[in-house]
């Protein structure tokens, strides 16, 4: 066994609270860290596996959560509020730090740690175009044999609801191939969005419960439920796959 | 005895008051034995259900003397009958597990669950169990569970089963009336010598250093259930740390332990070897109880408990 006190699976929530998040759909993202907490409670020895990071973004980005088990005793879960536009650089560029500085944190505290796990919900168009993506190149990019780029680099599932603009999210699935590629989740058109945010929080508790409880030392890392799971009102889709 | 029933057998099924992975359990109040009242019916998934080999341990149960069938009733959820029809294998019927083993309690968000007991819960630090709404129990009392526990496997064994997949999830346990121990997911052991019934998907956290299961891999996590029940915390559902539990063994389970998470399989100390440690230990232990803090159990000659006034 690599440590004695476990590897641990870091997921960042990562959610989008531009103005045209206000409303019903403020209030479903408000719910997804407290329902998280009771998936929890249902399966307590999680706290063993996984560790969650909340972060939320319009112009800037605030980590609203720092990463935690959520069910230690002195966790204040945020109250969120809507703030401005939807710049996707902000929130990519603090995940790199954050990562970079979680991650020490736990191996120094003796823990190893999987391949952290981000899921990116939005339901706008980038404002910043043309500076999201070197932000996105900047946290994914690792090329090993170079040893150029970021070597903890996430894996990053998007999450869509409404007004979200598909192929800009489907760019931001990582990794897009490979042995194990992510998806991307996107709410039906006819989809009440508060709702879809509300099943693509199950989704992630289903992510949550399959890895934590799969998690092999030394392999594995983060698992999505399989497609014939997925809840109604939501489908997923690869980094290659088309939009009809 | 025929070892199945057809579905429309079952008569009207009650609510589902269940679902995991595999299979969503339904109340089957048509349904009962003499021997077991309440039954429920396990319906497998589309695609779950199993290759074969649970008409076997059906048969295995049906064929047992009652006195042992009780027992084998009262440690576990054991398969009573496969449903099935000419399309194949549907569900199988278990026994309700009893009451006795849930909790009302209310999750953090404020709802208010009825939840199974499972073992799980005695690994984790028992503080943060209190605040899930779920006992904290004393190190006698976990003893006990463990001494239970021990008890199932070794009947198990006894019966010339292979159990595989001993995890948190898959046994509860009880505090009050007596503490106790159930094994609640059997459809994944098999008979000694034949193919397992359900493939065997192990926690990673409960792989014994044996890839195949055998008798001797369960013993190895028999031992893993007794080092996390009795050294509970963080960290605690996935430790093979012995120094954990070295301040609450004495020296004899100290070295049970040892062995038991050795690699030389053959060195593990059986599951009817821990039971008898178990109770060694607790004839001489206090173990509180509600409303009482000066009694304790013991085994009597028949296998119950006698409550010793200290
Ligand atoms: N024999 C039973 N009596 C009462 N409830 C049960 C019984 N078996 C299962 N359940 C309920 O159904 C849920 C799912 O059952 P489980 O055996 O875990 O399914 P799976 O094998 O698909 O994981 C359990 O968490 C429990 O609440």
């Amino acid at each position: 066994m690599e440590s004695e006190r476990g590897k641990l699976l870091p997921f960042y929530l990562v959610v989008d609270v531009s103005y045209s998040m206000q409303g019903k759909k403020l209030d479903a993202v408000g719910r997804i860290i407290p329902t998280i907490v009771d998936a929890l409670a249902k399966a307590p020895i999680l706290s063993d596996k996984v560790r969650f990071a909340m972060i939320d973004f319009a112009d800037d980005a605030q980590v609203r959560l720092p990463l935690c088990d959520l069910l230690d005793e002195h966790i204040v879960l945020p109250s969120l509020a809507t703030r401005g536009g939807t710049a996707f650089g902000a929130p990519l560029r603090l995940l790199r730090t954050e990562i970079e500085s979680n991650i020490k944190q736990l191996k120094a505290d003796g823990f190893a740690v999987h391949r952290p796990a981000v899921f990116f919900l939005s339901d706008g168009e980038p404002t910043d175009p043309g500076a999201w993506e070197s932000a996105f190149t900047d946290l994914t990019y690792y090329d090993k044999e170079k040893r150029q780029g970021f070597p903890m680099y996430p894996n990053v599932i998007p999450f869509g609801v409404e007004g979200a603009v598909p192929t800009t999210l489907q760019r931001m699935i990582h990794p897009a191939t490979g042995s194990k590629p992510m998806r991307m989740y996107l709410a039906d058109h006819n989809q009440d969005p508060a709702a879809a945010i509300t099943t693509m929080a199950e989704i992630l508790i289903s992510s949550i419960l399959k890895s934590g409880q799969s998690m092999a030392m030394g392999n594995s890392g983060i698992l999505l439920p399989p497609d014939e799971d997925l809840p109604g009102g939501v489908k997923s889709f690869g980094a290659d796959d088309d939009f009809v | 005895m025929s070892t199945t029933v057809s579905p429309s057998s079952l008569g009207r099924l009650g609510p589902m008051i269940g679902k995991g992975g595999q299979a969503q359990v339904y109340l089957a109040p048509a349904v009962g034995f003499p021997d077991v009242p309440s039954v429920v019916y396990k319906k497998y998934r589309p695609g779950h259900s199993p290759p074969g080999g649970l008409d076997q341990l059906v048969a295995r149960r049906l064929r047992l003397d009652p006195a042992t069938r009780a027992r084998l009733d009262s440690l576990t959820a054991w398969p009573l009958r496969v449903v099935a029809d000419d399309a194949g294998v549907h569900g199988v019927l278990v026994r309700l597990i009893p009451d006795s083993f849930f909790q009302d309690r209310v999750l953090p968000g404020g709802d208010a669950v009825r939840s199974l007991r499972e073992l799980q819960f005695l690994l984790i630090d028992p503080a943060r169990a209190s605040r899930l709404g779920m006992p904290a129990p004393t190190t006698a009392q976990r003893a006990l569970v463990c001494r239970d526990f021990a008890a199932a496997v070794h009947l198990l064994h006894k019966l010339d089963i292979v159990i595989g997949d001993i995890n948190p999830t898959n046994a509860v346990f009880r505090l009050d009336q007596r503490p106790t121990a159930m094994l609640v997911d059997c459809d994944a052991v098999r008979v000694r010598g034949s193919a397992a019934v359900v493939a065997q998907l192990d926690m990673p956290d409960w792989e014994a250093p044996e890839r195949l299961p055998s008798q001797a891999t369960d013993l190895y996590k028999l031992g893993l259930v007794v080092l996390r029940c009795l050294a509970p915390g963080a960290g605690g559902s996935v430790s093979r740390d012995l120094s954990r539990a070295a301040d609450v063994l004495d020296r004899e389970g100290r070295g049970l332990l040892a062995a038991a998470l050795g690699r030389d399989a053959a060195a593990r100390p059986s599951a009817q070897t821990w039971g008898r440690y178990f109770d060694r230990v607790l004839a001489g232990v206090s173990a509180p109880v509600p409303g009482s803090t000066t009694s304790a159990w013991r085994r009597g000659p028949g296998g119950t408990w006698i409550e010793v006034a200290r």
